[in-house]
């Protein structure tokens, strides 16, 4: 395996312990896709949708299995992973494909954030101000390197749990009958619905990439299973409350399930949540933006040796351009539905790596090397 | 190098000086507190709402601001509204909204769906329907202390306390898009300068098609909602017995399959004698047990009358066709328009007397 | 950190100067004295007025040159009843020693070799009661402006062989004597050498005070935190050794500073440690409550009033929205002149002697605001969240953190006027991210919350009883990271044994 070893070492002051593996595989997956999730995944399989975030959420286990028998196998990322299976020119269009990919979910999430916040808050937002200075933001992180973006995904997390607690709220009023009948929806269906929700998923597969930051990689492996668990759990949470909550005509009503759970939120200083939710879930999209612009970046910087830095500048004015053109609901729906398929089939591309990283090392073991 | 050191604060300062979004301050904006709307003719409508103006000191009742505009459509009357008024109309604050029996037998419809859609309206909002023109119910000043807004929906939450059943805008709009169920709201009656609930509303869509009673509503909630209050008062063996309820549970059965269903609401009923003549102490087991099967009775008489009320105007407020939908299987909203005025409905009513009062 | 620029060429005093020159500069100064003797013994005596003690020369070193004949330096070191006798023949030393109220002798005038005799006046304050950090139950002593007092406070309460201290002179020209304090064998070294090597590199001229060495060893200068944390209680700065921490105590300044410091022990008072565990947990959580209220609560204010009307209840919009019904201004605007004018006072008080400083106080809280909300300037609920604000802000232990508080609202401030909520968390989201960045002599500022240490949460947020912390804090990297052995405080008794 010489390609792999062709990577790098990473100083031990820039690695990040097992546990945050937990932080990172997370927070990446929950994003803004969450405030409306239940309304697309609930179109196919009906309110049978939650089998399907169970069904989605074991796949994703079984992909993360995957993907951490690849980086064992190998022991780099995803770059040393591709050079060696297809060598220089091939892998390196595979690892900028890779790259492109992961700056299309950050943009999905910072368009349909910024969008989030031009329906619920202020439609006259100055959209590209607004994207200026978020990426601004993500830039200070990003510069900061893994650590700090782990960081954030930390206290991401933590400034997310509170609104887990207004999911209490809505669960008084709601009527448990909507859920029957249980499964009662074709296996198809299921599936389809699973496929939906895959852009909720999405994410984990960074783990292809800052991989080589984790101090005891053995260790890491648990908590990457355990953030999944813990990402399926809150799907489950939110849809099952959103399910209970409304019934199923209605939600096909509702863009933004979560979000108008909220409403009905109600302390006696304060009413009316969404305004805090939308404003605390800032926090919750910030890792994502800041992940995937990482992500995003380091390919290149590990492909042409040149400063992650730079890229990176080029990434985020890339990001402030788009986000700025992209100026109405369809569009973003359909970058949603877009990054949802391509995303899929990034999913599907997984296997695929493992199934020929499998083969190529049957070859290579009977040639004797 | 020095533009270098400047340029965040320069980009700050452009930042802040372009980035504010078009704003009023709470006291700059006219916060609708109440809102009615009235039929005119098919096509006109006419909306008035009422915006409270708060004084310097806090002991000052507010004194409200009452406006009115007619237009063709909602977007034309939001247009009216806002030529009428010194300040910017803002919805959020909206607690209660009012339309007029006409209006709500024409179609609430496209009303409704605008209330759905505006992010900015909650979904705790109350609504009703008034007998008469809700312009009338607005204008009047019912309290030295209170505005009408707080009023009335002071009015409609003790109610709902009591014997009316809980709605509000949520509520409402799960049963108008959901499908076999149909929602209610609260019916409001002003006479000389007074608002009282009459009963409530019930609607097919968005059309009011029949009202239940003030006598029927606390038969009604006992169909739809477990609580703990109401006192009903009946007539037996020549004298008035009112019992008080102090809790009752509702359960719905479906018997038979998705084709030939059949309904068994069954509701448990505790309560304590609050009302009564003379009540021997040697005979009492005897004769609570004869009040119990009298209450009995008397609620299911009452509520499968009610019931067959509902089947005879195809309208579903016990979301029997919701519950067929998700107990036994897919079934459609035109499917069971169809079938349920034929469906047999059974309500079945136990009470439990466990107190007399604490003198006998 | 602060990158000084070397410049050799610009050293000052300058290098190859003879004690012939240095003698002629001093002798520029009134009260410096050149004095030969002309008794038994032959010698000139050389020594600033104003530094040396009377009392050394006329009872001590006088009598003793004068009773005896002696021929030599070195006959008179061993005559001179005074410790600290040293004899060279360097110009430098020659000046420093003079500076530091030496008295020295030579055998003739502008000889090269030359006898020091330490007889500096030694005046200082009281060792008093602190005033910063004052608490009601524990020791009350402070440290004063003599580092050999605040030494010798520290090693009576930690009387430990290991307690080592270092000593440099920082300060081209004030050449200021600082003291590194740290217990050998729990200290890492790594943070020891880092202090030192950052201190030995200041090459600023004066150093007046330890918040100087704040400032200049610092890993990001430009930040708004402090990053060592300043006391002026010896306990809390044997804590902190115990700790594995590092200390430095500078000459001429009351507070001593300690580092690697985190965040939350910025909010944590030396009274936590004196009280039951769970009160002091419950005041800590006040404190870290009035601290984010102090912050947040007038960007929410603005955020709120300004954009999110709808968020506001039924019941408190009539008090709000009449409170504001005639003020002229728009909510940041109240904000800013509210805030403005306490910060005002605050200022104002913090120059003034005490006595006026409270009438000021007074005046100001009482009349100023009573009449603003009179003339309808600020609305009185504002008046009530601002005037909160600014008392939350004082519970700070340290004071420093608390002048840092005062600051940070003001660009939430910025952050609510522009996107409301939004706004705010973005803005919380900056400080996040330098938070996260920011470091304490190369330890991260912000643990325990990042990087996650369980074991340091222990007495973060919440304090534990001591028979929970068994270990010594993770931040500072001790090499002996056990206070006591877990096992044997968790062994507990059946019942009646």
């Amino acid at each position: 395996m010489n390609d792999a070893k062709g990577g790098f070492n990473v100083p031990e002051n820039l690695m990040v312990t097992s546990t945050m593996t937990f932080f990172l595989v997370h927070s990446m997956q929950v994003g803004v896709g969450m405030l409306g999730f239940e309304k697309y995944i609930a179109e196919g399989a009906g309110y049978d949708a939650w089998i399907s975030i169970l069904v989605a959420g074991i796949a994703v286990h079984l992909l993360l299995w995957m993907i951490y028998r690849l980086l064992q196998d190998c022991g780099g990322d995803l770059v040393s992973i591709h050079n060696f299976l297809f060598g220089k020119y091939l892998g390196g269009l595979l690892n900028l494909v890779f790259s492109v990919y992961f700056l299309l979910l950050s943009l999905t999430v910072l368009r349909t954030f910024v969008e989030v916040i031009q329906v619920w808050v202020f439609p006259q937002l100055n959209v590209w101000l607004f994207a200026l200075v978020y990426l601004l933001l993500a830039y200070y992180f990003v510069i900061g390197g893994l650590r700090v973006i782990t960081g954030m995904c930390l206290l991401s997390v933590m400034l997310g749990l509170p609104l887990l607690f207004f999911k209490f709220f809505p669960l008084q009023i709601g009527d448990v009958n909507n859920l029957y009948p249980m499964i009662d929806a074709s296996v198809s269906e299921i599936l389809s619905s699973a496929k939906t929700s895959t852009l909720s998923f999405l994410g984990f597969e960074l783990l292809l990439l800052f991989y080589p930051f984790i101090k005891d990689q053995k260790a890491s492996k648990k908590w990457a299973h355990f953030g999944v668990f813990y990402t399926t759990m809150i799907y489950l949470v939110s849809a099952i409350v959103a399910f209970i909550y409304y019934n199923e005509d209605q939600l096909q009503h509702i863009t933004w399930a979560t979000i108008s759970l909220w409403k009905i939120v109600d302390f006696p200083f304060l009413q009316r949540f969404e305004y805090m939710g939308i404003g605390l879930w800032a926090y919750v999209v910030l890792p994502n933006i800041c992940l995937g612009l990482w992500a995003a970046s380091r390919i290149p910087k590990r492909m042409f040796k040149i400063k992650q830095k730079y890229v990176l500048w080029l990434y985020l004015v890339i990001l402030l351009v788009i986000s700025s053109l992209i100026d109405n609901r369809r569009t973003i729906d359909a970058l949603n539905t877009f990054t949802n398929q391509v995303g899929f089939y990034f999913l599907l591309y997984i296997p695929v790596l493992f199934i020929l990283m499998f083969i190529m090392k049957k070859v290579r073991y009977r040639h004797g090397i | 190098m020095e533009f270098k050191k400047l340029s965040p604060i320069i980009l700050a300062i452009t930042v802040f000086l372009t980035g504010c979004i078009p704003h009023q301050s709470v006291e700059e904006v006219s916060l609708v507190s109440l809102s009615g709307c009235d039929y005119v003719d098919e096509e006109l409508t006419e909306c008035t709402v009422a915006i409270p103006h708060y004084g310097r000191s806090k002991e000052e009742v507010p004194t409200e601001q009452y406006l009115s505009y007619t237009a063709k459509t909602m977007k034309e009357i939001d247009n009216g509204l806002e030529s009428k008024s010194p300040r910017p109309i803002r919805m959020g604050k909206l607690s209660v909204a009012l339309y007029d029996e006409d209006l709500a037998i024409k179609d609430l419809s496209d009303i409704i769906d605008m209330l759905a859609r505006d992010p900015h309206i909650g979904r705790d909002v109350q609504l009703g329907i008034v007998g008469g023109k809700t312009k009338k119910v607005i204008g009047t000043k019912y309290s030295e202390n209170q505005t009408t807004a707080d009023y009335l929906l002071g009015l409609v939450e003790q109610n709902e306390r009591n014997i009316f059943p809980k709605t509000n805008l949520h509520r409402f709009l799960y049963a108008y898009y959901g499908r076999g169920i149909d929602g209610y709201l609260p019916y409001f009656l002003w006479e000389e300068g007074e608002v009282r609930m009459e009963g409530l509303a019930l609607f097919k869509g968005g059309k009011f098609v029949h009202l239940v009673t003030n006598d029927e509503v606390l038969t009604f909630k006992m169909m739809v909602q477990n609580f703990n209050q109401g006192v009903q008062a009946i007539e037996l063996d020549g004298e008035e017995v009112a019992m008080e309820n102090i809790g009752s549970k509702v359960k719905y059965k479906i018997e038979g399959n998705k084709d030939n269903p059949k309904f068994v609401i069954s509701v448990k009923m505790n309560g304590v004698i609050s009302e009564i003549s003379d009540l021997n102490i040697l005979e009492t087991n005897k004769r609570v047990k004869k009040i119990e099967a009298a209450f009995s009775s008397f609620f299911e008489k009452k509520s499968k009358n009610m019931v067959a009320q509902f089947q005879e105007k195809n309208v579903d407020p016990l979301g029997l066709g919701h519950l067929l939908h998700h107990r036994k299987g897919e079934i459609t909203q035109e499917e069971w328009n169809m079938r349920y005025p034929d469906v047999p409905v059974d309500v079945q009513v136990t009470v439990d007397i466990i107190q007399t009062g604490i003198s006998s | 950190m602060w990158k000084w620029k070397k410049d050799k060429g610009n050293e000052f005093p300058k290098q190859n100067e003879t004690v012939k020159d240095v003698t002629k500069s001093l002798e520029q100064s009134k009260d410096f004295m050149v004095y030969p003797l002309d008794g038994k013994t032959k010698c000139v005596l050389s020594y600033f007025e104003t530094m040396v003690e009377p009392k050394v020369l006329n009872q001590l070193i006088l009598p003793a040159l004068k009773q005896n004949a002696l021929q030599s330096l070195e006959e008179m070191k061993d005559v001179i009843p005074v410790e600290g006798l040293a004899i060279t023949d360097d110009a430098n030393l020659y000046r420093q020693r003079m500076m530091q109220g030496h008295v020295i002798i030579q055998m003739k005038e502008y000889d090269k070799k030359f006898l020091t005799i330490p007889a500096v006046i030694a005046e200082h304050r009281k060792v008093s009661i602190p005033e910063v950090e004052f608490s009601v139950v524990g020791p009350k002593e402070a440290f004063v402006e003599s580092l050999d007092t605040n030494i010798n406070l520290v090693r009576k309460r930690l009387t430990l062989p290991q307690l080592t201290v270092k000593e440099l002179n920082i300060g081209k020209m004030t050449k200021t004597r600082v003291a590194v304090l740290y217990v050998d064998g729990v200290a890492n070294k790594e943070n020891i050498n880092t202090v030192m090597q950052r201190l030995n590199d200041i090459e600023y001229d004066q150093i007046n005070d330890s918040s100087y060495i704040t400032q200049m060893i610092a890993d990001n200068s430009n930040s708004p935190f402090p990053q060592l944390l300043d006391t002026e209680r010896p306990d809390r700065v044997t804590g902190s050794l115990v700790e594995g921490k590092v200390v430095i105590i500078v000459d001429g300044s009351p507070h001593a500073l300690s580092c690697p410091t985190t965040i939350v022990e910025f909010f944590s008072a030396s009274d936590d440690y004196f009280l039951p565990w769970h009160l002091a947990s419950g005041f800590r959580l006040i404190r870290l409550f009035a601290v984010i209220f102090s912050v947040i609560s007038t960007p929410v204010y603005v955020a709120i009033l300004t954009y999110h009307h709808e968020m506001i209840p039924q019941d408190l919009l009539a008090t709000i929205v009449s409170s504001r019904a005639d003020i002229p201004f728009p909510p940041i605007l109240e904000v800013i002149i509210l805030e403005l004018t306490i910060e005002l006072l605050r200022e104002a008080g913090a120059r003034l002697p005490t006595k006026v400083g409270q009438t000021i106080g007074i005046v100001g809280g009482i009349v100023i605001g009573t009449a603003a909300v009179e003339a309808g300037l600020t609305s009185n609920v504002l008046l009530i969240i601002v005037a909160l604000g600014a008392l939350a802000s004082f519970t700070t232990p340290v004071y420093q953190i608390g002048n840092t508080i005062r600051l940070l609202r003001f660009p939430f401030l910025i952050g609510a006027q522009m996107w409301g909520l939004v706004g705010v968390s973005i803005v919380m989201a900056f400080f996040i991210a330098h938070l996260i960045k920011l470091k304490s002599i190369g330890r991260p500022f912000f643990s325990p919350i990042y990087p996650l240490r369980f074991h340091d949460l222990k007495d973060a947020f919440i304090r534990l009883p001591f028979n929970k912390q068994s270990m010594r804090p993770i931040q500072t990297r001790p090499v002996d990271s056990a206070r006591f052995n877990q096992k044997r405080a968790n062994e507990k008794r059946d019942v009646d044994e």
